[in-house]
């Protein structure tokens, strides 16, 4: 923006006209752009509006800076803790239907086992698994 | 994952919120109050925001982005606000949106007299200098985070600090503010 004008103005000069200073200067006062403070140590006036402007920001942060409630600190831990309690319910309510499930899975699975197979219990598997290798017992 | 692992992770993600409402609830309350003019609309914002924020805690990488991103939540969850309702903001509001019974001091005085102007801005002007003033955010923040070109930003707080020098030369006692 700044060299465009430059460019443009017939005055052979670096130095940025008075409206451009007043436009940059009042859209930031404390701007360390050096075009503005080389124009600012050129010309007193300019060094003082910008004093001028930094001092009214001041006073416009200090009306800005509204008194914050006192409990609204506490309010939002609060809420928060309330918010994740109840998360924490649902979790745990998540994970006692999983564990049941997995309970039931479980208990299918192994009556699913014990009656579906020809021997009624493991010992009698074992056995027959003893007696089926027989022949190859070498007592 | 395992369970103390978990809870290690709960409890630093505690931590870490806790950190940030302690740190940042003020500006964000003062910034919701200067968008909405309405203390307890500030409020609800606020707790509306820093719920959002726990729940997207885990999304929030670099530390020293949090205000930024908590400020863009709060201007969403105000956007949402007003799809949800329209308000009508009458002059009678307008004007009484101060409460004066805190103006004791000559400073007060004076500090309420500068609120009143900042809240008669347009709120497209008065909101990117409240970002800059209060929030200390540069031209090119205040872009990004409103969405604007630098350029457009710039015209903005310029016409604000010159709406309000306006006002003040319209009073000439209150000159002293700017020239002291």
């Amino acid at each position: 923006m700044n060299d465009k004008t430059m460019s443009d103005s017939t005055v052979p000069t670096n130095k940025m006209d008075d409206l451009q200073f007043r436009r940059s200067i009042y859209a930031d006062p404390t701007s360390l752009d050096k075009d503005i403070v080389a124009a600012q140590n050129a010309d007193p006036a300019k060094k003082q509006l910008a004093q001028e402007l930094c001092q009214f920001d001041e006073k416009l942060k200090q009306a800005m800076k509204i008194s914050v409630p006192d409990d609204l600190c506490n309010k939002l831990l609060l809420r928060q803790t309330l918010a994740s309690h109840q998360q924490e319910k649902r979790k745990t309510r998540i994970h006692l239907a999983l564990a049941a499930s997995v309970a039931i899975v479980a208990g299918l699975v192994v009556n699913y086992l014990q009656f579906s197979s020809s021997y009624t219990n493991l010992g009698d598997y074992a056995l027959a698994h003893v007696y089926h290798e027989q022949e190859y017992f070498s007592f | 994952m395992t369970k103390p692992q978990v809870s290690y992770n709960m409890a630093t993600k505690q931590v870490r919120y806790e950190a940030l409402v302690k740190a940042l609830h003020g500006d964000l309350y003062r910034y919701g109050y200067w968008l909405t003019h309405d203390k307890q609309v500030a409020e609800d914002l606020v707790q509306e925001t820093f719920l959002r924020a726990w729940r997207a805690l885990d999304s929030l990488k670099d530390e020293k982005a949090a205000k930024s991103w908590l400020i863009t939540i709060l201007r969403r969850e105000n956007a949402r606000r007003f799809e949800r309702k329209r308000f009508d903001m009458s002059e009678y509001e307008e004007a009484s949106i101060m409460d004066t019974q805190s103006t004791s001091t000559e400073q007060e005085i004076e500090n309420d007299w500068l609120r009143d102007k900042i809240a008669q801005l347009p709120p497209e002007y008065s909101e990117p200098l409240i970002l800059q003033v209060l929030g200390g955010y540069s031209g090119e923040d205040i872009a990004s985070m409103l969405n604007l070109n630098k350029n457009t930003v710039m015209t903005r707080l310029f016409r604000a600090r010159n709406q309000l020098k306006d006002a003040l030369e319209k009073e000439p006692e209150k000159m002293r503010l700017i020239h002291e």
